[in-house]
């Protein structure tokens, strides 16, 4: 049955669909005790992680730090067509794909500026970050 | 007593039991990150077909989320931690795709491709086809092989409404694009799981 406009799924579409997602709930509530383990080691180290929350000092140093890290990454990436290194790769290997594949963590990147964009507004807000 | 005293006007904040509201937020992430785990793997394993990868995709999804949203409200960390494990899985992807492509490079006539790409499953091994699959008896696993068929945003589509339970909203959210066009993702996704499933999960 074809959905009509292509964005709404009929009742019976959706069925199905809760039918496919009731499976995979029941096959992740059936994973065993050794992934189950390493769940809770994972957890356990992501906790480590959270920082206290901190006591924000000198807001526009901060902001003006953000903006910086934005501007630098911004200037890191931007390349004139005329000084673009010519490719030492062999033929059939994009020199994207090099790049992709020695890259730490691509999409961190992405990641941060979120963080440091919200970081931004929330000084600018009255460091209400919590 | 907790006392947390106001914020200075400079955007100095102190607090008395910081400790304490650490505690707390502590606490809030652990139920939060023991609730969603199991079917983040889930996800995350359908995605790579490898569960050792998605166990760390996973970690390193809840490690980021803890150490870079903590802070932020509880509401929020469902569509962020998901929008988290959707980037890392994506970059799975792209690095395995890309792996792959250097090795056949390197080792002509090898093909050592975990991940399947979009459209790659009408052509992939005979044993693979959900149809083959399910005629085997194995009905998880070709419902698992179908869904790693859609193309990735479908998929994200179907797996985060359809598994986790997320309402359109928070779909869009951690998908980072326009409820219509979740809307979108995943009607084709449910009919595309239908065509290749459908008579034999209807």
């Amino acid at each position: 049955m074809n959905e009509p406009d292509g964005k709404t799924t009929t009742p019976a579409q959706e069925a199905f669909a809760a039918r496919l997602g009731q499976r995979l709930r029941d096959s992740a509530d059936q994973l065993d005790g050794h992934t189950r383990s390493r769940l809770n080691q994972a957890r356990q180290a992501a906790l480590q992680e959270i920082r206290p929350r901190r006591a924000w000092l000198g807001a526009p140093a901060l902001a003006g730090l953000a903006t910086a890290a934005v501007a630098i990454i911004a200037v890191s990436l931007w390349q004139p067509a005329s000084q673009a290194p010519q490719p030492l790769v062999p033929a059939g290997i994009e020199s994207a794909d090099l790049e992709l594949l020695m890259a730490e963590e691509s999409l961190d990147m992405l990641e941060d500026l979120e963080f440091y964009t919200w970081l931004a507004t929330a000084e600018l807000d009255g460091g209400s970050a919590g | 007593m907790h006392r947390v005293d106001a914020i200075e006007p400079q955007g100095v904040c102190f607090q008395a039991d910081g400790e304490e509201l650490h505690l707390d937020q502590r606490q809030a992430m652990d139920r939060f990150l023991a609730g969603v785990e199991l079917r983040a793997l889930r996800i995350a394993q359908v995605a790579v077909r490898d569960k050792d990868e998605a166990l760390d995709i996973v970690q390193d999804a809840m490690i980021r989320l803890a150490r870079s949203y903590a802070q932020r409200p509880e509401t929020e960390w469902t569509p962020l931690f998901y929008r988290i494990l959707n980037n890392r899985i994506t970059d799975y992807r792209r690095r395995s795709t890309v792996r792959n492509r250097i090795f056949s490079w390197w080792r002509p006539g090898e093909q050592d491709d975990p991940v399947p790409q979009p459209g790659e499953l009408a052509e992939g091994r005979e044993s693979d086809r959900p149809d083959r699959q399910l005629a085997a008896g194995d009905a998880m696993q070709s419902l698992e092989t179908a869904v790693q068929a859609l193309p990735a945003r479908q998929r994200e589509a179907f797996l985060l409404r359809a598994l986790e339970g997320l309402n359109v909203a928070d779909t869009a959210a951690a998908m980072g694009c326009s409820q219509g066009s979740v809307k979108t993702h995943y009607s084709r996704a449910v009919h595309r799981l239908r065509e290749v499933l459908g008579e034999h999960w209807e």
